[in-house]
């Protein structure tokens, strides 16, 4: 994937933009789907992505999995411009239901990862400001908890429980409401 | 490189995680945690309280309260071997019942109480049908205690201070006050009404709604008056002929059709994505003729409708929409008499 496209689409090439990863890997992506990002749309809009976009929170594999999610959904982002996530959205879309459920077909394979990789694309997302990422992301882990107890999330997710017995005893009573 | 490369190799199931494994969720900075409990439903989000002294008080401030009955009839139905997956409630015994509703209301009401619920962007209450008016009440005091500064509030700027952004409440019955609070908080955008019942409520007006969506309502409204509404959603209501709704002002424009639905419909002239559903029938009666222009109509839905009128009132939507760019209409029934 790096350092593709650069051959064929000779019309698009004015609308290139060059993202350099971490481990100084470049990729180089059409405008349409590098302002998926709002921080490199705004970069865009300040004129200053010449010579390539620094991404020194990003790594090249990580960088590759978020250029795959922006050009897929860069098409389905050019339909809907400028209105904000909205209830109706979704219903508007109903027409290009095959397309959409393509789109969520994607976005399935697309989180069948690893935790970790999972966690860095969350960190990307955030940094990128992707809002679609992040939302599809977070959502993954929202997911894996759903029903578990306190007990099997920090087994899941390796969290150490740094309270004494007492303070969570006082925990609960607190929020006893919450746990009845 | 090489790190990621091994475990590239390795099938590694997304859900399972590697003793010895770091802490990556914990590691998250607040926002993202916020992200992410922010999708979980309320209970869940607060009992994350006991995970680690990191996220003891991180619900509190959590953006979005998502709360939910059917998380208490959930976990209450796992926990009995009557358990059934119905979401029927009279499926259940009396007893059970009221048993999952004591807890889901102590739930309900801690939690607004403990909550910094000025800081807000989105707060969704889906109450069981059978508590309505309990449920009302629970958000007439949220809203009216839950103020950061409680001496404007009894100005009758109360919400003023909200930073609500989306409100979607699910049988609820609203009391009188509450279109008073949607006018006040100036940040709300969404607002989501399923089988809330309001029977004084007549009115909603709001400067900064860009959403607003009615379900299944059973409401009195007979006014919208929102000059930033963008998209308006009526789904699954009953329509009637003779029904109250009456008057509509929008932006600029008064303009007071006697009618049905319809018409409140067609009074919120600036709106661009209109969406009709579930209508049995579509009736003009008298005076069409203050129809508007929808100058900002891009996107038009009309499901489920019964448009035995020869196309009258699609006839007038196009006629009045320059701007319309979307015309849907899906399972619709048409007229077959041709006159």
């Amino acid at each position: 994937m790096a350092s593709a496209g650069s051959g064929d689409e000779k019309a698009a090439a004015a609308a290139m933009i060059t993202l350099i990863s971490s481990d100084n890997e470049k990729f180089e992506v059409t405008e349409a789907t590098a302002t998926l990002s709002q921080t490199i749309r705004h970069m865009i809009e300040d004129g200053c992505t010449d010579g390539g976009v620094p991404l020194p929170n990003v790594t090249s594999k990580i960088l590759a999995r978020v250029i795959e999610y922006c050009k897929k959904h860069a098409t389905a982002a050019a339909g809907e411009e400028g209105s904000s996530s909205s209830f109706s959205d979704a219903a508007f879309l109903e027409v290009d239901r095959a397309f959409l459920e393509e789109l969520e077909e994607f976005d399935d394979a697309f989180l069948e990862v690893d935790r970790a990789t999972l966690f860095d694309l969350i960190l990307a997302a955030n940094y990128l400001d992707i809002k679609g990422l992040l939302n599809l992301t977070c959502q993954k882990v929202a997911d894996s908890v759903k029903g578990k107890t306190p007990e099997q999330i920090r087994e899941m997710y390796n969290i150490v429980n740094d309270l004494t017995p007492e303070e969570e005893a006082e925990i609960r009573r607190e929020t006893q409401w919450a746990f009845e | 490189m090489e790190l990621s490369d091994a475990k590239r190799k390795q099938p590694c199931p997304s859900t399972r995680s590697l003793a010895g494994d770091p802490d990556r969720l914990s590691a998250l900075p607040d926002c993202l945690l916020h992200s992410i409990m922010s999708l979980m439903k309320a209970r869940q989000m607060v009992q994350t309280c006991v995970l680690s002294k990191r996220w003891r008080h991180l619900w509190r401030s959590a953006p979005c309260l998502n709360i939910d009955f059917d998380e208490f009839r959930a976990s209450a139905g796992a926990g009995t071997a009557t358990s059934s997956s119905d979401s029927d409630t009279n499926d259940y015994d009396d007893n059970h019942i009221d048993k999952v509703w004591e807890d889901f209301g102590d739930f309900a009401v801690n939690l607004m109480l403990h909550h910094s619920i000025a800081v807000l962007d989105s707060f969704s209450l889906t109450a069981p049908v059978f508590a309505k008016k309990e449920a009302g009440r629970w958000i007439c005091r949220a809203m009216k205690y839950h103020i950061p500064n409680p001496v404007i509030q009894r100005e009758e700027l109360s919400s003023s201070s909200w930073r609500l952004k989306k409100l979607h409440l699910c049988n609820v019955y609203l009391y009188d006050p509450f279109a008073k609070h949607v006018s006040s908080v100036h940040s709300l955008e969404d607002l989501e009404l399923d089988a809330c019942t309001c029977q004084n409520i007549l009115s909603i007006a709001s400067h900064s709604l860009k959403n607003l969506v009615l379900k299944n309502y059973s409401l009195r409204l007979s006014e919208i008056t929102s000059p930033a509404l963008k998209t308006l959603i009526i789904d699954g209501g009953w329509i009637q002929k003779a029904s109250p709704l009456a008057k509509i002002h929008t932006w600029g424009s008064t303009n007071i059709i006697s009618g049905n639905l319809l018409k409140l419909v067609c009074g919120v002239s600036n709106v661009e994505s209109l969406e009709l559903k579930g209508f049995g029938r579509m009736v003009f009666g008298e005076g069409l003729t203050p129809f508007q222009e929808f100058k900002n109509l891009r996107n038009l839905l009309l499901y489920n409708c019964v448009l035995t009128d020869d196309f009258q009132i699609l006839g007038l939507f196009l006629q009045n929409s320059p701007n319309l760019e979307k015309l849907t209409l899906q399972h619709c029934k048409f007229s077959n008499a041709s006159n």
